[in-house]
């Protein structure tokens, strides 16, 4: 309320209109010639009177064009955006993928062994952490609608459509998608060429604005190579350039009607259309301050980059403020009754949308300091870090837990030993990284192989199956200290898209 | 997705991917694999030794399977063979000789396999262990060579993290050149050395001073220049060369170095990804085999687009060491790279086999000192049966040697060579044992937990240790 005080009076429409303007002159003046005075008076004071009605008249007429109602009531629409809390969709009971294009023939996939990705009905949390209770079963999967259908041990292809497609797999092993949380595919496409070369927005360290998807090159050869590999989904993440790179996107790798696509577009590859959670690129260390640091350039160093970060989460915090503010207000008084629009700024839009709980933050953090930082960070903007990127070091933290709820994912680019100083992959290592954490593997590299992973990680095969197809869905708040016990009960939701009908509770690995 | 092997093991790949209900591979390639259930988990595979204990001599019992030189193999599932490993060296493998019986009845020590494997230890080529700490920071390394033309044994550095985790995942010897710019370049003469060497001063640790030539003449040599030049200056060099006839005054200079080359002696390895520019090497080569009317030996270091030229580089007895064995096309000069099935019907290890080309596979980063067995097993289970496990383990050992015409450790037959829990081509095998050119062997297991055993020999009498075998 105090910004609106000093508001020029014109716009302020919500205070009374003003008292007629000759009371004032009233007898200010007799004791002069009374007869003369009292005419020229009654004169000038009806004069004064209309021009005084008509100033009115014209002031009310004038203040109406000045603010657009049809914006006002835009903006009260946007306030409910900007208070929205984003769901998981929901997996179980959908009648289609919000994917599906009509008239894709439902698949029959008979004799596969099944990889169902949640342990035996009856297994204790322990025995499922530890990785037991989990097995593969014989059995016929159908596809229908994008969804899998059913898994059951024998599916008959009398009971189903005429069109339905039969894939014989002939015993071999069946699993879900694998899900690669970690990608540059399309931004960054191969073999590089400088006019394809997208994947940093170096013109500032500080691009929240920057945003992957107008950048995804749906026609990236590597597309389909990471897809050959096994992959079927990627979140595609600007690079670590920035200590805020941008939004990035979830697609699937499904490019124009050769992949059943109607169209070649990176909008049709977009892994959830109805974009129920967004996602953006941070990241910490190294990368930034070499990229953009100089004598006289911040960041020069991490105290720079903190710096950096803290100065963009305090302008998207004062944004959020002005922007709660005037919905609150719109909501008491009427929004036809508010003097101003309501504040908002392209620059900062996707960074409050990331302190008001709408974002999954993903963050490049190598090391012990960083780690710590960016920690710092969430305390002191009260936001949460869903994932932690190459993380190298979160092995040596007793817990990177949270508050809130302790699904906090690291994902780790496996393989890379002496990268960085920090980096030290060793298979000791994935055995150390605190229960809180759910790593998650990448492939430095485009062509995605699970088995490369297999070697070095000792994890029980389920969490391994589990890191590279699923991530959780609760977003929290990082905390380097011991919150509680961790569970590894199976998350419901595949990077926040829609998982297949009927098999909500227990296939972590698929979304078809 | 539907697999054409247990997706964990090596090689693994879709035979065909769904994605929203819609097969995506019109034509998939499958490649034949025996058929196999689902890997289960180990939970063994959890006892992780990370410090060895170094040992003298050891007796490996369980060993199924050995496969080091070629009259060297020995199969069997019935009865494994023991091996005596005496002061670092493979001393008996099955009965001992007369020489070693005593030694071995007096051993303190006996490891006891399940599914022991006896291998030749790895050799790492074409990166910068020895010459590099740490990827990304410019202090801990050689430095590169653009313009000069150096010894990359002026520049060996040893006991790094990177050469002991080589060390511990079996690859033995190193062969690195100085690098021209950035990683996978070469410019000047490689250097072999033993990975566990603490400092250059050790004894053997230089096994080859000087391993073969190196330019670099892929999409990197442009960053002054361009291709015509730079493929122009090496046959100037070369032919420079050839119509002196005095030897170099520098015994050490880039003209000494070529005119080993000259003669035949020293192999030039060029480093090329592009098939055209692996064709202008070879006619290259041509021309000064025409003016000096002798051959001159050559390797290819890189060979992204080499399937394209197998033929070519099989008439002109010319190896390929492939940095690495399944290239993407990060660069231009590598975009016909072959991704493989689903997609592609073989990658360039298969054509180069078919082709009678002597292969090899080096590290094209250096954390891929871990993964050389796996990079082998790649080659060995999605060769269609090209490869039997010994080729296969020779693609990143011997052959690389033959390529670059590099010595071997004179230890190398006895001194060298890995002990493990299952094939080295395989996932869920697991070092147990590394003989690294000393005279001790690093252990890798730790009492009595987990797959493999060590066992204390010291109190049992030879009619026990007798006994304790039948219950193997």
């Amino acid at each position: 309320m105090d910004e609106k005080a000093s508001l020029p009076p014109y716009s302020a429409s919500g205070l009374p209109p003003p008292a007629s303007g000759a009371a004032p002159y009233r007898g200010r003046r007799a004791g002069l010639r009374r007869s003369r005075v009292l005419k020229f008076f009654a004169a000038t004071a009806l004069t004064l009177l209309v021009a005084g009605q008509w100033k009115q008249v014209w002031r009310e007429d004038t203040k109406a064009p000045l603010l657009s109602l049809d914006k006002l009531n835009d903006d009260l629409q946007t306030c409910q955006k900007l208070r929205h809390k984003p769901q998981d969709p929901i997996g179980l009971g959908r009648e289609k993928n919000a994917r599906w294009i009509e008239g894709s023939k439902p698949t029959l996939i008979k004799n596969a062994v099944v990889w169902i990705g949640e342990p035996v009905e009856g297994t204790s949390e322990a025995d499922a952490r530890a990785g037991k209770g989990w097995e593969w079963v014989q059995g016929d999967v159908l596809l229908e609608h994008g969804l899998i259908k059913r898994v059951e041990s024998h599916i008959s292809s009398r009971s189903l459509p005429e069109d339905t497609q039969i894939f014989d797999a002939a015993g071999r092993q069946l699993t879900a998608g694998i899900i690669d949380m970690h990608s540059h595919a399309g931004v960054d496409s191969l073999p590089y060429l400088q006019g394809d070369a997208d994947v940093n927005e170096l013109s500032d360290n500080i691009t929240p604005w920057a945003r992957s998807i107008d950048a995804i090159n749906p026609l990236d050869h590597q597309i389909e190579v990471i897809k050959s590999g096994g992959v079927t989904t990627s979140l595609v993440l600007p690079g670590s350039g920035n200590n805020m790179g941008g939004e990035a996107y979830t697609i699937k790798h499904a490019v124009g009607p050769r992949n059943g696509r109607k169209e070649i577009s990176a909008q049709d590859m977009l892994a959830d259309p109805d974009r129920n959670w967004r996602f953006m690129k941070m990241a910490c260390g190294e990368n930034a301050k070499r990229v953009h640091g100089g004598i006289d350039r911040r960041p020069f160093s991490r105290m720079g980059e903190s710096f950096d970060f803290r100065h963009a989460f305090e302008q998207a915090r004062a944004l959020i403020q002005r922007q709660d503010d005037w919905c609150n207000k719109a909501d008491a008084i009427g929004v036809e009754n508010m003097d101003e629009y309501l504040p908002q700024e392209l620059y900062w839009e996707s960074l409050t949308a990331a302190l008001r709980g709408q974002v999954h933050i993903n963050t490049h953090c190598y090391t012990i300091t960083d780690l710590e930082a960016m920690v710092d960070h969430t305390n002191e903007f009260k936001f949460s870090v869903r994932a932690f990127h190459h993380a190298h070091q979160t092995y040596l933290a007793t817990e990177v837990g949270s508050i809130n709820d302790p699904t906090t994912n690291a994902t780790n680019l496996t393989h890379v030993i002496v990268y960085r100083s920090s980096s030290a992959h060793m298979e000791a290592d994935h055995l150390r990284q605190p229960y809180s954490l759910i790593t998650c593997f990448t492939r430095p590299k485009p062509t995605w192989r699970p088995s490369m992973l297999a070697n070095i990680s000792t994890m029980p095969i389920s969490r391994l199956y589990m890191s590279v197809t699923t991530l959780s869905s609760t977003p929290s708040t990082s905390s380097l200290k011991p919150q509680r016990a961790i569970t590894m009960a199976c998350p419901t939701t595949l990077l926040c898209l829609p998982l297949p009908a009927h098999l909500q509770s227990y296939l972590v690995l698929g979304n078809g | 997705m539907v697999w054409d092997s247990d997706p964990l093991s090596v090689g693994a790949a879709p035979v065909q991917v769904w994605i929203d209900g819609t097969a995506q591979f019109d034509n998939p390639v499958e490649l034949s694999k025996p058929k196999s259930s689902p890997i289960v988990p180990d939970t063994g595979l959890s006892y992780i030794i990370e410090e060895p204990t170094e040992m003298q001599d050891v007796l490996f019992y369980g060993i199924k399977k050995v496969l080091l030189s070629d009259d060297e193999i020995f199969e069997s599932n019935d009865k494994p063979m023991t091996v005596f490993i005496s002061k670092g060296k493979i001393a008996c493998i099955g009965p001992c000789s007369p020489e070693y019986e005593a030694a071995a009845q007096k051993v303190k020590w006996r490891v006891i396999l399940k599914n022991g494997y006896l291998t030749n230890s790895f050799t790492g080529v074409g990166g910068t262990i020895g010459l590099n700490d740490i990827d990304g920071e410019e202090v801990t390394d050689n430095g590169p060579n653009p313009v000069a033309f150096t010894r990359a044994i002026d520049g060996l550095r040893l006991d790094s993290k990177k050469l002991n985790v080589a060390a511990k995942y079996g690859v033995t010897k190193g062969i690195s050149a100085p690098k021209f710019l950035s990683g996978k370049t070469h410019h000047g003469t490689s250097v072999g050395f033993l990975t566990a060497a603490k400092t250059v001063a050790e004894k053997g640790a230089v096994f080859d001073a000087d391993v073969a030539v190196h330019y670099t003449l892929d999409l990197n040599s442009r960053y002054s220049s361009s291709y015509s030049e730079v493929f122009g200056l090496l046959r100037r060099k070369l032919l420079a060369v050839a119509s002196k006839d005095k030897p170099a005054e520098d015994p050490f200079s880039e003209a000494a170095y070529l005119q080993k080359v000259i003669a035949g002696k020293t192999v030039l390895a060029l480093t090329i990804n592009n098939a055209d520019g692996i064709v202008t090497a070879l006619r290259i080569k041509s021309e000064v085999e025409e003016v000096i009317k002798s051959k001159i030996r050559l390797a290819i270091l890189g060979g992204s687009e080499s399937h394209l030229v197998a033929a070519e580089l099989a008439a002109a007895e010319v190896g390929v060491i492939l940095l690495p064995l399944q290239a993407h096309p990060n660069n231009w000069d590598q975009r016909r790279s072959l991704p493989g099935a689903p997609l592609s019907n073989g990658t360039t290890i298969d054509y180069l086999l078919d082709a009678g080309v002597t292969a090899a596979i080096g590290l094209p980063e250096d954390w891929y000192v871990r993964d050389l067995g796996f990079e082998a097993g790649t080659a060995y289970h999605n060769g269609n049966g090209r490869l039997g496990e010994k080729a296969a383990l020779d693609l990143v050992s011997i052959n690389i040697h033959k390529i670059l015409g590099s010595k071997l450790p004179e230890d190398q037959a006895k001194c060298h060579f890995i002990v493990s829990e299952g094939s080295p081509l395989d996932i869920g095998s697991r070092i147990k044992a590394v003989g690294s050119g000393r005279d001790k062997v690093a252990v890798f297991v730790n009492g009595s937990k987990g797959p493999s055993l060590l066992e204390s020999l010291t109190a049992k009498t030879p009619a026990s240790r007798e006994g304790a075998d039948e219950q193997l």
